[in-house]
């Protein structure tokens, strides 16, 4: 016989004290051994099976109280479903509101860790390929006719180097222009700055392009890292004039607009860089500093270990995931029915991104391989895929309904791709659970230290 | 053969055509739209001309309304009022900036005018849609030749107040139309919960303590918990909902609302229902009306 009733429970131990996490209740009780013992006992047999065995103790009619009060609950997901899927298609129909546009495949520099600059058949590299006027036209088309409902509009330009693209840049912008009258359109660029014409700093001053600028700063880091792609040569010196040039143009565009992104080793030293940009009159908000992977040197390892780094430095980052976590410990709210994890964006809604054929991905970090493409400029969205995709607690839907940590859960698409058998992968699901789990085990174990400290 | 262009993002702009014959006073046969907001897929209440270019929309009007907030850039605003006047159009100019707006407390309202019927409209939501609710209301009083007050939401109270004092509010949009002796039939008052729970409440609480002859509620597609709060005014109040009516708009994160053409609603009226006029005329009237020679105490 199947036990349909286990409850959604988690049971652990932690400074010599017994806990409970009950997933409906969304409570952390500390609890005597005995009555650990007789949960993990219930957890076994099932609530019904375990009422029904009428024991007379006293930890028996304190579980029966638990469960008069609505904890040990069992099977209260019926379905797994994100729950905008039904609107999914008018969201998209009507809110577009960013575009990534990759106008050019190709770049000048290869640096030692970019995933693009390495040919480790993983991921895209870097190849002489640009978008053309007509792909980057329908691509503005596509997003007009799916931005009614949108306040504003994100046009970013993404490479490879950009620059190299500069007149389709230029095109769009104008061609913007003549489309949009009553939403603001926001320019965004990634550019290494190597190539900066006087008439391109203008006309991005002119139209307030928010630049990113790869640049690491001391010259003696941006040359170890940065060489041009064709003959190796440093990089420090033409990227510093630009700069410079820029900001002689308009120091005001200059200190609103600009943003470095210098991308830094763990054995460097970050004061180097600060007080380089600190020279450059460039304040420390401006400064998005990347803390590099040094097992990104070499990309021969695969994208999927390279994919849980950055994962797994998102949940280092322990302000953020204890924010996000505390949230939802306060939460007391009830689960509906039909439910699904946090995680899954809607594909298109973030950064939607068309390459330089007109594929569309749900972002520019995504892999250019058919099986994650959304759509594309002739076929339009493909929204199968798209409901698939911001479903994808489907895959695991029967763990899904039973995982005590199903509140705390943010797993998406980016956890669930198998780069290598390029598919999307429950066992690649199933490992992130693992992990995400563990990070909720110690997120109580830091709420009770935390508790026992105050107490 | 009068037509006006609405200048304002696609929400805006949707509210304002609602009744915009009745609220201007005029007869328009059309309204333009840019196509950067519209779609000719949509369907709307009014004959509609799409055009792309915002020349296009201004050339082609008598009328020029803009509802400026603070996402539609000030160059374009200011283009159209520059073109309005080249081009001799008349210009409505409104603002969602507008500080004469008018907040009322319902308390109050109802303690003076206890022993006179009156109508709750309640909107909950990001995107109920409020102002169109507000001002069918108005109309089917008005027709009806009633004697009202009208206590509008801030929000749908900024535009009258604007076109008030613009001097374009029609003549005979009256909130607070008055016979001779001062006698009212009807007490309206428009309350705008928003997605606040305390607002909610308070919400609950005045129908408890002042039991309003008619209740609608009014929200957006996304708001699910009707029920609910078709429950927390029975039992916490004694009071049924007597309508519910869903705007066509689906609030997505905090900066979105997708206008939802297809989507049907099985437990509620639509705004943009054809007979909606008809159905809370009859609604209303056949609950809150007397017939001759019986008054209310």
């Amino acid at each position: 016989m199947t036990l349909v009733d286990i409850p959604i429970i988690k049971l652990f131990m932690y400074n010599g004290k017994y806990y409970l996490y009950d997933c409906y209740k969304n409570r952390v009780l500390c609890i005597t051994k005995q009555l650990f013992l007789e949960i993990n006992e219930l957890n076994k047999v099932g609530v019904q099976r375990y009422i029904d065995s009428n024991k007379n103790t006293t930890e028996y009619d304190a579980i029966i109280l638990l469960i008069q009060k609505g904890y040990f609950k069992s099977n209260f997901i019926k379905r797994i479903e994100h729950p905008e899927t039904f609107i999914v298609k008018h969201i998209i129909d009507r809110c577009l509101n960013d575009i990534t546009l990759q106008v050019t495949r190709n770049c000048n520099f290869s640096c030692r860790y970019c995933m693009f600059s390495n040919c480790n058949g993983l991921s895209r590299v870097h190849e002489n390929v640009d978008m053309t006027w007509d792909v980057a036209k329908n691509a503005i088309d596509f997003l007009y006719e799916h931005s009614k409902d949108a306040q504003e509009i994100t046009i970013a330009f993404y490479g490879g180097e950009p620059m190299l693209n500069y007149s389709v840049i230029k095109k769009v912008v104008l061609y913007t222009k003549t489309k949009f009258f009553t939403k603001r359109v926001r320019y965004l660029m990634t550019t290494n700055c190597s190539i900066m014409p006087d008439d391109a700093i203008d006309f991005f001053i002119e139209h307030e392009f928010e630049l990113t600028v790869s640049f690491d700063g001391p010259e003696s880091i941006q040359n170890k890292h940065r060489r041009l792609r064709n003959n190796g040569d440093h990089t420090f010196e033409i990227v510093q004039k630009n700069v410079c040039k820029i900001k002689s143009r308009s120091k005001e565009y200059f200190q609103t607009n600009i943003t470095f992104l210098p991308v830094f080793f763990e054995d460097e030293d970050y004061n180097l860089i600060e007080q380089f940009f600190d020279d450059l009159g460039v304040e420390g908000e401006k400064i998005h500093k990347v803390l590099a992977d040094l097992k990104g040197i070499d990309y021969s390892l695969n994208r999927g270990t390279l994919i849980s780094r950055e994962q797994l430095n998102l949940v280092e980052n322990n302000r953020n995931i204890d924010i996000q976590y505390s949230n939802i410990y306060n939460n007391k709210t009830e689960l509906p029915s039909v439910w699904h994890h946090n995680g899954p964006c809607i594909p298109a809604m973030q950064r939607f991104f068309v390459n330089v054929a007109g594929k569309f991905y749900m972002c520019e970090k995504s892999m250019e391989d058919e099986y994650l493409s959304i759509g594309s400029l002739e076929s339009g969205i493909d929204f199968d895929r798209v409901r698939r995709f911001m479903n994808i607690g489907k895959l695991t839907e029967s763990q899904c309904k039973k995982c005590w940590a199903m509140r705390y859960c943010n797993i998406c698409l980016m956890f669930c791709t198998d780069v290598e058998k390029k598919q999307i992968s429950k066992d690649k699901k199933l490992l992130a659970c693992k992990q995400i789990k563990d990070d909720v085990l110690d997120f109580f174990k830091k709420q009770l230290s935390q508790t026992d400290l105050e107490n | 053969m009068q037509k006006v262009f609405i200048l304002s993002t696609a929400f805006f702009a949707r509210t304002l055509m609602f009744n915009i014959n009745y609220i201007l006073g005029a007869d328009f046969d059309s309204v333009i739209l840019l196509k950067e907001n519209h779609s000719n897929f949509d369907s709307f209440q009014y004959n509609v001309e799409l055009y792309e270019n915002i020349n296009d929309c201004i050339y082609y009007a008598d009328y020029i309304l803009i509802y400026h907030t603070e996402k539609i850039p000030q160059k374009t605003v200011n283009y159209t009022i520059e073109q309005a006047a080249v081009l001799d159009k008349i210009l409505i100019y409104l603002s969602d900036n507008y500080g004469g707006n008018k907040w009322f407390n319902y308390t109050e309202v109802l303690q003076k005018n206890k022993n006179i019927p009156w109508i709750f409209h309640v909107s909950i939501g990001e995107a109920p849609q409020s102002y169109c609710l507000e001002t069918l209301i108005n109309k089917i009083l008005q027709k009806n030749n009633v004697n009202f007050e009208q206590y509008f939401t801030v929000a749908s109270s900024m535009i009258v107040s604007q076109l008030e004092k613009k001097k374009q509010l029609n003549p005979v949009f009256m909130h607070f139309k008055q016979k001779t002796n001062g006698r009212k039939d009807i007490i309206v008052c428009s309350y705008e919960v928003g997605n606040n729970e305390n607002n909610l409440w308070y919400a609950i609480e005045l129908c408890h303590d002042f039991c309003p002859d008619f209740l609608i509620i009014q929200t957006d597609l996304k708001y699910s918990s009707v029920e609910d709060v078709r429950n927390k005014f029975f039992y916490s109040s004694s009071t049924d909902v007597d309508l519910i009516i869903n705007s066509r708009f689906y609030p997505y994160k905090d900066t979105l609302i997708a206008y939802c053409d297809e989507l049907e609603s099985t437990k509620s009226f639509l705004l943009d229902d054809e007979h909606l006029e008809e159905k809370i005329e009859r609604s209303i009237f056949s609950k809150v009306s007397y017939p001759d020679g019986f008054f209310p105490l």
